[in-house]
């Protein structure tokens, strides 16, 4: 070690620890800062308040416990967090329910009605979502009222599989509950629901209750299902509304139909012939809810853009007048006020374009535009049949093949076209 | 000025820091009171509701005089109906008369007897074994009949303005002679749940 070596070494252990950073003209503060700074650089992303419903998504698709076409839902549902948890999990309860993987797709459903039941405050990060500078995204993702309702409908879906009637009844029930907004007075009423709910009480045994039901679904186009009807089949049709945000900045939200698709099935089997007679709409659905707070909420940020923007613009522009006209009156006092107005209005308009009016877009793009559902009797023992799915012109989009062996108690058929 | 300006620095980088503490890993999974509010709250049927219910029930049951007059071999044998459900909440509807069972087995000193019907299947068949001298055992007893069936019904009204949600629900549990259909118990538990919506979700 030579000598410039050991006053080194005797200066690295005077100055501490600090000293293996040290740049040139830096000091070790600074440098200390820099490496704070560096070291939580990772976190300024939006990261999420907690991560604990996601990770063990990202575990069961690390550990190829997921079924391959579902392993990309669960990544999703850990990469994104906590914040877009209920919408990925909807998705993957879709997909699942596609793909006849039902015990993933009750799994899925169970943790997102949990929490579309759950009240109380939101988040911190959540209610940001009320304030001028963040757009409605920010908010954990909840579903509108349709959504909601859908996730209440195809667990009861999954539960009529299992000829868990009253479990699908209540699930039926719980589908007017959520399916239109705290307080609405658009009257929603989702007829397929209530048709279900029906079939669920006649199979308990409760044929008044199945008679009030059918008694409301009749005035929609769905009749009661014949006395001796023991088939039932569902059929998710086509792809599901498309949330287009409107208003000059994207403060409004509208519900469009989706990309045409399948739109009614038929059955023929067993002796029996039959077009779906009614189905549950959801464009309709989604565009009778009634307007929603935080449509004010996005409404009034727009509107303090707009006129925060236009002030900025209006002292800009006469900022910069009173600039020019100072300069050519050789007038200092004129040209400084001017600078400053036009100082004032560059930094409204900055302030209005950080304003965020958004409306929340996100959506539960798996769902189908149309549930249909019809009933027939066939007879005990093996049944062949075949469900044809019809486009809106009634040209033939698919055909499937349905096989069951019927027994004594009634059998249900779940099927999809998009 | 300098060294204001360094502390500064370093005050504003660890502030800045604290901020991530939210992206650490979430605590280990935990043990937590079934009797106690979750976390995640609504207006449904809690742990703490099925708790509060079924310690009530059992208390009731136990406390029928119909029940405490029976002794020895007249102790009353009690079966299962399914529990109905008629709320607006899929629920695993045994879990409450799984947890009556339990805790009247429990509590009850020999007060009452359980038959496991759900189970006859796997009793025949050792029984049959046992006819057939091939296992050891074989009184020749017949299974218990059942002298009172224990059954409920959940029911709730929903009621949902825009103040936000309301529940009220009904729990009854009965115990019906099996012989007569006379309802020699009822016993009931209501609770009423009210929850807003966050603004943000309205």
């Amino acid at each position: 070690m030579n000598r410039h070596d050991a006053k080194a070494a005797r200066g690295f252990r005077r100055e501490g620890a600090l000293n293996f950073i040290r740049i040139p003209g830096v000091s070790a503060f600074q440098c200390l800062s820099a490496c704070l700074i560096l070291l939580t650089a990772g976190c300024s992303s939006p990261g999420d308040p907690t991560r604990k419903g996601v990770d063990e998504a990202g575990r069961i698709a690390a550990e190829q416990t997921a079924p391959a076409p579902l392993k990309p839902y669960y990544q999703r549902i850990y990469m994104e967090g906590e914040s877009m948890a209920v919408l990925n999990r909807m998705r993957l309860a879709s997909a699942a329910m596609e793909l006849g993987l039902w015990l993933e797709a009750e799994r899925a459903l169970m943790e997102v009605v949990r929490d579309v039941e759950a009240l109380g405050p939101a988040d911190a990060r959540s209610r940001q979502a009320l304030d001028d500078f963040h757009g409605e995204e920010v908010k954990r993702f909840k579903g509108e009222p349709y959504e909601r309702a859908m996730a209440f409908y195809l667990r009861g879906l999954l539960y009529l599989r299992l000829k868990d009637w009253s479990n699908a009844r209540a699930c039926f029930k719980s589908v007017q509950f959520h399916g239109a907004p705290a307080g609405s007075k658009a009257g929603m009423f989702w007829a397929g629901a209530r048709w279900l709910e029906g079939w669920c009480n006649r199979q308990l045994g409760e044929t008044d209750a199945a008679g009030c039901c059918w008694a409301e679904t009749s005035r929609f186009g769905m009749p009661a299902p014949g006395g001796r009807d023991n088939l039932l089949l569902v059929a998710l049709l086509g792809w599901g509304p498309v949330k287009v945000p409107t208003g000059e900045y994207g403060e409004k939200l509208e519900y469009r139909e989706g990309p045409a698709g399948a739109a009614q099935f038929s059955w023929e089997g067993g002796g029996a012939r039959k077009t779906s007679a009614g189905f549950d709409d959801l464009t309709a659905y989604a565009n009778g809810r009634g307007r929603r707070h935080m449509d004010d909420v996005n409404a009034g940020k727009a509107e303090t853009k707009g006129m925060v923007q236009t002030a900025g613009q209006v002292l800009t522009v006469g900022g910069g007048a009173a600039v020019l006209g100072g300069a050519v009156a050789d007038d200092a006092t004129v040209a400084v006020a001017g600078l400053g107005a036009a100082a004032a209005g560059m930094a409204a308009q900055g302030t209005a374009s950080a304003i965020n009016a958004k409306a929340d877009t996100r959506a539960w793009d798996l769902l189908p535009a149309r549930i249909g559902i019809l009933s027939v009797h066939v007879p005990a023992g093996q049944l062949k049949g075949c469900v044809r799915f019809l486009d809106v012109k009634g040209g033939q989009v698919r055909e499937v093949k349905v096989e069951r062996e019927m027994g004594t108690e009634p059998e249900f058929w779940l099927g999809f076209c998009r | 000025m300098k060294a204001l300006l360094q502390f500064m620095t370093v005050l504003f980088a660890a502030l800045f820091s604290a901020g991530c503490a939210s992206d650490q890993p979430p605590p280990p999974p935990q043990y937590v009171d079934p009797g106690a509010q979750g976390t995640v709250a609504g207006t449904g049927i809690e742990s703490q509701d099925l708790l509060a219910a079924t310690d009530k029930m059992v208390r009731l049951i136990l406390n029928t005089p119909r029940l405490q007059a029976r002794k020895g071999s007249e102790t009353p044998v009690i079966g299962l109906l399914p529990v109905e459900n008629r709320t607006r909440f899929a629920i695993d509807k045994e879990i409450f008369l799984t947890r009556m069972k339990a805790l009247l087995n429990d509590k009850s000193q020999g007060q009452v007897r359980f038959v496991a019907r759900d189970r006859m299947d796997a009793i025949k068949k050792e029984k049959a074994l046992k006819d057939q001298g091939e296992v050891t055992g074989g009184a020749r007893r017949k299974p218990f009949g059942i002298d009172f069936f224990l059954t409920g019904e959940l029911s709730s009204l929903s009621t949902s303005t825009s103040r936000g949600k309301s529940e009220y629900m009904l729990f009854t549990f009965r115990l019906i002679d099996a012989e007569t259909s006379e309802e020699i118990w009822e016993g009931m538990h209501e609770l009423k749940k009210e929850g807003a919506e966050d603004a943000v979700y309205r």
